[in-house]
C-alpha cells in the first residue's frame, strides 16, 4: 500500500467525523508520513511506525469518545474541572445554565407566536361562519393590536426569563457555596455540618418569594399589554333632521382611541376641532358632553361605554358598524347597522328602544 | 513506562513544547518521541482534541520543504490549563515519591 492509499484508507474509515475533520486528519498524517520518509524510511517502514488503518482509526475514535465524555454534563463536575479555579467552574456552570435559558425564552416565545396564529385562525374561522367573537376587534379587525398581543407575549417570555435567570443565578450561588463548604469540612466542626442545607434551604424560601412577586410582575405586563383599546375609525354622523342644523353642524366624530383624542369635524369647511379625551380611563364621557364642549346642547343618555356593551348585550360588534345620528332637536337616537337580522332589543327600556333603529 | 500514565500527562508535555514558540506537528512528535517512546500517532488525534477544545488555535505558514505547515499555538485557556497540570503533576509527582520512598525504607 503506498502512500496515497494509506492515506485515503484512513480517511475513509473515519466516519464518525464530519468531512473537514477528515481532511484534517489527512493532512496530519501526511505531514508525519512525510516527515517519517524524510527519515530515511520507506512506506513499510513509516506504515509500520505510524501503525495500521485499523490502529490509526481506533486512536482517533477514543480520542473523540474521550473528548465527548469530558464534554458531558456529568464529566464537568469530575476530572476535568479538577484542574480549573472556582471561577473557571462558576464561569461554566453560568454558560451551561445561561444556554438552557435562551433556549427556554425562545421555547415561550415561540409558544406564544403559536397561540396567537391559532386564536387568529379560530377567530377568523368563526367570523367566517357568522359569530363575532369578542376578541375579533383586537384579532381581526385591528392589526396593531394582534402586534400588541405578539409584544406582550414576548414582555412576558422576557420577564419569565429573567425569574428563571434569577432563580438559576441562585442555586449556582448555593451550589457554589454547598461546595466550597463541603471541601472545607474537615475545618468544620461537626455540628456545622448541616450549614449548607439551611443556607440551601434560606435561599430557596427567598427564591419563592421572588418567584411570586416576578410572576405577579409578569402577569401585570401581559394584563396592561393586553387591555382592551377602543378601535380607531371614523364614526360618521348621519343628520336625520337637518331643519335645525347650521352651516356649523358637526358632520363627523373621529374617534381616534389609540391617542385618546376625539375630534369633531366640522361640515362647513371641514376643520377639526380636537378634543382630548381620555377614553380608556374615562370612558363615561357622553355624548352630551361632548357636544357640550363643543358649545352646542345636545340630549343624550348613552355613553360611549355604554354603547359598546349594550351593542355587545345583542350579540353584535356596535363599533365598526355604528352610525350616530345626530338630531339637534331632542335626544340623540342610537342607529345600528347590523349584519344579524335578529337582533333582540326587547330587553332595553322603551327609552332605548325608541333611541334605537337598525338596518 | 504504561501507555495509559503517558496518556494522561501528553496533554501537559504538548502545551509545553509550544508555551513559548509555535511548532508543526511532526516537530512536536520529534521533540516530545526524543524524551518519551510513544507511538507517532497519538500525538495527532491530541492535538485535534487541544484545538477542539479551544486550548490551541492553528494557521498555516510557508515552509521551504514543501507544502505550509499546520502550526500550533497555545491560546489563554491552554495556557491556564498548562499552569493548573503543572500545579497537579509537581503534586502528584511529590505524593508518589515520599509514597515510594517511604515504602523503600520500611522494606
Amino acid at each position: 500500500m503506498n502512500r496515497s492509499e494509506y492515506l485515503d484508507r484512513i480517511e475513509r474509515e473515519l466516519r464518525f467525523l464530519n468531512a473537514e475533520e477528515r481532511r484534517d486528519v489527512r493532512e496530519d498524517l501526511a505531514e508525519l508520513y512525510d516527515g517519517l520518509l524524510e527519515r530515511g524510511l520507506d512506506d513499510d517502514g513509516v506504515q509500520g511506525r505510524i501503525g495500521s488503518v485499523r490502529e490509526v482509526v481506533n486512536e482517533y475514535r477514543i480520542s473523540e469518545q474521550l473528548d465527548r465524555t469530558e464534554r458531558s454534563p456529568s464529566a464537568a463536575s469530575g476530572a476535568r474541572l479538577g484542574w480549573m479555579t472556582l471561577t473557571g467552574r462558576l464561569a461554566r456552570g453560568f454558560g451551561v445554565q445561561l444556554f438552557g435559558l435562551v433556549w427556554f425564552g425562545l421555547a415561550i416565545l415561540m409558544l406564544g407566536v403559536f397561540l396567537t396564529i391559532v386564536a387568529a385562525v379560530v377567530v377568523a374561522v368563526m367570523t367566517a361562519f357568522g359569530y363575532e367573537p369578542f376578541v375579533a376587534t383586537f384579532a381581526v379587525s385591528d392589526a396593531s393590536v394582534t402586534t400588541g398581543v405578539l409584544v406582550s407575549v414576548s414582555i412576558a417570555s422576557l420577564a419569565l426569563s429573567a425569574l428563571l435567570a434569577l432563580r438559576l443565578l441562585m442555586r449556582v450561588i448555593a451550589a457554589q457555596v454547598r461546595r466550597r463548604l463541603r471541601s472545607d469540612r474537615h475545618t468544620i466542626p461537626r455540628q456545622d455540618a448541616h450549614q449548607p442545607g439551611r443556607f440551601s434551604v434560606w435561599l430557596n424560601r427567598w427564591a419563592a418569594v421572588l418567584h411570586v412577586f416576578a410572576g405577579a410582575f409578569a402577569l401585570a405586563i401581559v394584563a396592561a399589554a393586553t387591555y382592551p383599546v377602543l378601535p380607531s375609525g371614523e364614526f360618521p354622523v348621519v343628520v336625520e333632521r337637518t331643519v335645525t342644523l347650521d352651516s356649523s353642524a358637526i358632520s363627523r366624530i373621529v374617534v381616534d382611541a389609540t391617542r385618546n383624542r376625539v375630534s369633531l369635524v366640522s361640515n362647513a369647511d371641514s376643520s377639526t376641532r380636537e378634543v382630548t379625551a381620555n377614553l380608556r380611563a374615562e370612558m363615561e364621557l357622553t355624548f352630551a358632553q361632548l357636544f357640550a364642549l363643543e358649545g352646542r346642547v345636545a340630549e343624550g343618555s348613552a355613553t360611549i361605554r355604554s354603547l359598546y356593551q349594550e351593542g355587545l348585550s345583542w350579540g353584535i360588534n356596535p363599533f365598526p358598524e355604528l352610525v350616530v345620528v345626530i338630531p339637534v332637536d331632542v335626544v340623540v337616537p342610537i342607529h345600528i347597522q347590523a349584519r344579524e337580522s335578529h337582533i333582540d332589543v326587547s330587553g332595553l327600556s322603551p327609552d332605548h328602544q325608541r333611541l334605537v333603529t337598525i338596518e | 513506562m504504561n501507555a495509559q500514565l503517558k496518556k494522561g500527562i501528553l496533554d501537559m508535555l504538548v502545551l509545553a513544547q509550544i508555551d513559548s514558540v509555535d511548532r508543526y506537528g511532526f516537530e512536536l512528535v520529534e521533540r516530545i518521541s526524543r524524551h518519551v517512546e510513544i507511538a507517532e500517532r497519538t500525538i495527532y488525534p491530541l492535538l485535534k482534541r487541544l484545538r477542539d477544545d479551544k486550548l490551541v488555535t492553528t494557521y498555516l505558514r510557508e515552509s521551504d520543504q514543501g507544502a505550509p505547515r499546520k502550526y500550533y499555538r497555545i491560546t489563554k485557556a491552554g495556557r491556564r490549563y498548562l499552569e493548573d497540570a503543572r500545579v497537579a503533576w509537581g503534586e502528584i509527582r511529590d505524593g508518589v515519591d515520599a509514597l515510594l520512598e517511604d515504602n523503600d525504607e520500611q522494606e
